[in-house]
């Protein structure tokens, strides 16, 4: 500690990672010695110093506000600390070093080669997840055959891996299940929104089905959101190939049929990068239209974006995010919603409705909410659940 | 970067007034608490909102140890002010952690949800842009990085718990570089965020 003055250049005063170790310290329930003490109110009284740290404990506070994010896959967190023990001598057994060494050097810094560390530890988290992608492979002669599922709760969203070494976001509420084998990998969405990143393999093409159709793709990444009578494929790399309504299969969407040959003459539709699809559970569908992908992606990121979207299918989102069950008159569920927000504030939004549309938002206990026209007297047997 | 801090923020250094007025302190005795005050506020106040993560609640807390400084029959025994008020103020720092925790619990219990920011939608734009921005800022971290924060600030788990996460996902860390982590990802969370200020575009549809 006692050499705090003489470890820092006149160009690091008010050092960030100065400041960092201070948050840290004081972070921690354990009292500070007399020593330290000294030095926190002499480091503390630099107004440059007092800057930093209190973007520190600012930046804190305004986090706390914000949704959780995702926790980082297997892949991801392994990639990160292989790449910081092998760049930085940082690992685990680092404790040998000095505090005021291992805080000066963070993996990636700000300052001009903040781009070229970036980009180093890009490449070599893309590089360390390529290697665990090509051992996850199962080896061509293999005849294994893999079915998992996969399910989110009310309110929570979640990464999976999938045995491919495709990523599947599920939202709220969503359920999938999978079935890959040596030919194809077929997964079946039950129920619910996922946004599919399909690790390119072009010996075995990637299906989701949901409801009557299905989506394929060989590499890319696609959004598929169930509603209750439509569904919504929506592609933001790459193409993919749609099948509104497979005839058959429908008894067992998992067996081992592809359902483009089940439903021979039929022609897929392709829908490409920045296009969006709907089809309904007749297999009738919409022509592939452009869309801002940020908006039908968004969610991924925990808000919920709409242009011109049916209330009811805004509330069906709503309810995969929220623990009260929401009841929707079906006299304001063709209202046309246009508009986003952040699925950590949907209780807001909820009562900020009114200001919207013609309607009245009634809160009944604590786990029940009416959506009606207003002024209307609204009986819960009314509601369109 | 000094005046955005300024304007999130005003720590104010007025004393408290049930304090001057304590029929146990004299004149020369306030004068001197106030020398206190002026010397150690600040860094008080900064080092509870570590733990905190409020400064009201870190201003509170400030302002409750002053407060029994002032009480103490006896300040002349004191050995330390500094080391009086930092080891008050942590005590009731952690006890207010407790009952938080504890409030916190019933309420999620009971199913309410806690309030937020914006009622109205056309605020929500802001909202937006700052969330995205936000999001974006965790999004770049280092994945051990944000699996720390992550843990740490909305789970709020005990870092032995955190170190046990670590352990499950077969990473062997030490309690000091989670700490580590996390107090990294915050700062480069900060720097990223401040960046992005300074190029805002609005750019979030619709």
């Amino acid at each position: 500690m006692s050499s705090r003055s003489e470890c820092c250049s006149p160009g690091q005063k008010g050092g960030g990672s100065q400041a960092a170790h201070w948050f840290s310290r004081h972070e921690s329930a354990e009292p500070l010695s007399p020593d330290e003490l000294t030095h926190w109110e002499s480091w503390i009284a630099d107004p440059d110093n007092r800057a930093q740290y209190d973007g520190l404990v600012s930046t804190l506070c305004e986090l706390k506000a914000h949704p959780r994010p995702c926790v980082p896959t297997d892949e991801e967190l392994h990639s990160s600390v292989d790449h910081e023990a092998a760049e930085f001598g940082l690992g685990a057994g680092s404790a040998g070093a000095g505090i005021e060494s291992s805080w000066r050097t963070p993996p990636v810094r700000g300052g001009p080669l903040q781009g070229i560390s970036l980009a180093a530890a890009l490449v070599a988290a893309v590089s360390v997840m390529l290697l665990i992608r090509i051992h996850h492979r199962p080896s061509p002669g293999s005849d294994s055959t893999v079915s998992a599922t996969y399910a989110t709760a009310r309110g929570e969203q979640r990464d999976f891996a999938l045995p491919d070494a495709s990523m599947v976001t599920l939202a709220g509420e969503s359920h999938l299940s999978v079935r890959f084998t040596r030919t194809q990998r077929i997964a079946v969405l039950d129920h619910g929104e996922g946004r599919f990143q399909v690790h390119h393999d072009a010996q075995r093409p990637f299906s989701v089905m949901a409801g009557r159709g299905s989506i394929t793709a060989v590499g890319t990444v696609f959004d598929v959101r169930r509603y209750s009578d439509r569904i919504f494929v929506t592609v933001t790399e790459g193409v993919v190939e749609v099948v509104p309504a497979a005839e058959k299969n429908q008894s067992d969407p998992l067996s081992l049929t592809h359902p483009s040959e089940a439903a021979a003459p039929v022609i897929p539709l392709r829908v490409e990068r920045g296009q969006e699809i709907a089809y309904d559970l007749r297999g009738e569908a919409s022509a592939a239209r452009r869309v801002d992908t940020r908006i039908s992606e968004s969610w991924v990121q925990g808000t919920l974006a709409y242009r011109g979207c049916p209330l009811r299918e805004v509330i069906e989102d709503v309810q995969r995010y929220s623990i009260r069950h929401i009841a929707l008159d079906s006299r304001v569920a063709d209202f046309q919603y246009t508009g986003t927000f952040v699925a950590g504030n949907l209780e807001q939004w909820l009562r900020g409705l009114d200001h919207i549309f013609p309607v009245e938002v009634v809160e009944s206990g604590a786990d029940l909410i009416f959506i009606g026209p207003k002024s209307a007297a609204i009986v819960a047997t009314d509601a369109q659940y | 970067m000094a005046a955005r801090s300024a304007s999130r923020l005003s720590i104010s250094s007025a004393v408290p007034a049930q304090g001057i007025s304590h029929p146990a302190v004299g004149a020369r005795h306030a004068e001197h608490i106030a020398d206190l005050f002026n010397r150690y506020h600040a860094g008080l106040v900064r080092s509870l909102a570590a733990r905190t993560r409020s400064w009201d609640d870190a201003r509170d807390l400030a302002s409750q140890a002053f407060t029994e400084l002032l009480a103490l029959e006896r300040p002349a025994s004191v050995g330390s002010f500094g080391a009086y008020l930092y080891g008050t103020a942590r005590n009731l720092a952690t006890n207010h952690l407790i009952r938080q925790a504890m409030r916190l619990r019933k309420d999620r219990l009971a199913g309410y949800e806690s309030e937020q920011v914006s009622p109205s939608p056309e605020p929500m734009v802001a909202v937006l842009q700052r969330h995205a921005l936000v999001q974006r800022a965790l999004q770049r971290l280092p994945a051990n990085w944000r699996m720390a924060l992550i843990l740490r600030v909305w789970d709020e788990l005990p870092y032995r718990e955190i170190l046990a996460r670590f352990a499950d996902d077969g990473i062997e860390v030490t309690e000091r570089t989670a700490r580590r982590y996390v107090a990294a990802a915050l700062e480069q969370c900060r720097r990223e965020i401040l960046a992005a200020e300074d190029c805002l575009e609005p750019e979030i549809a619709p």
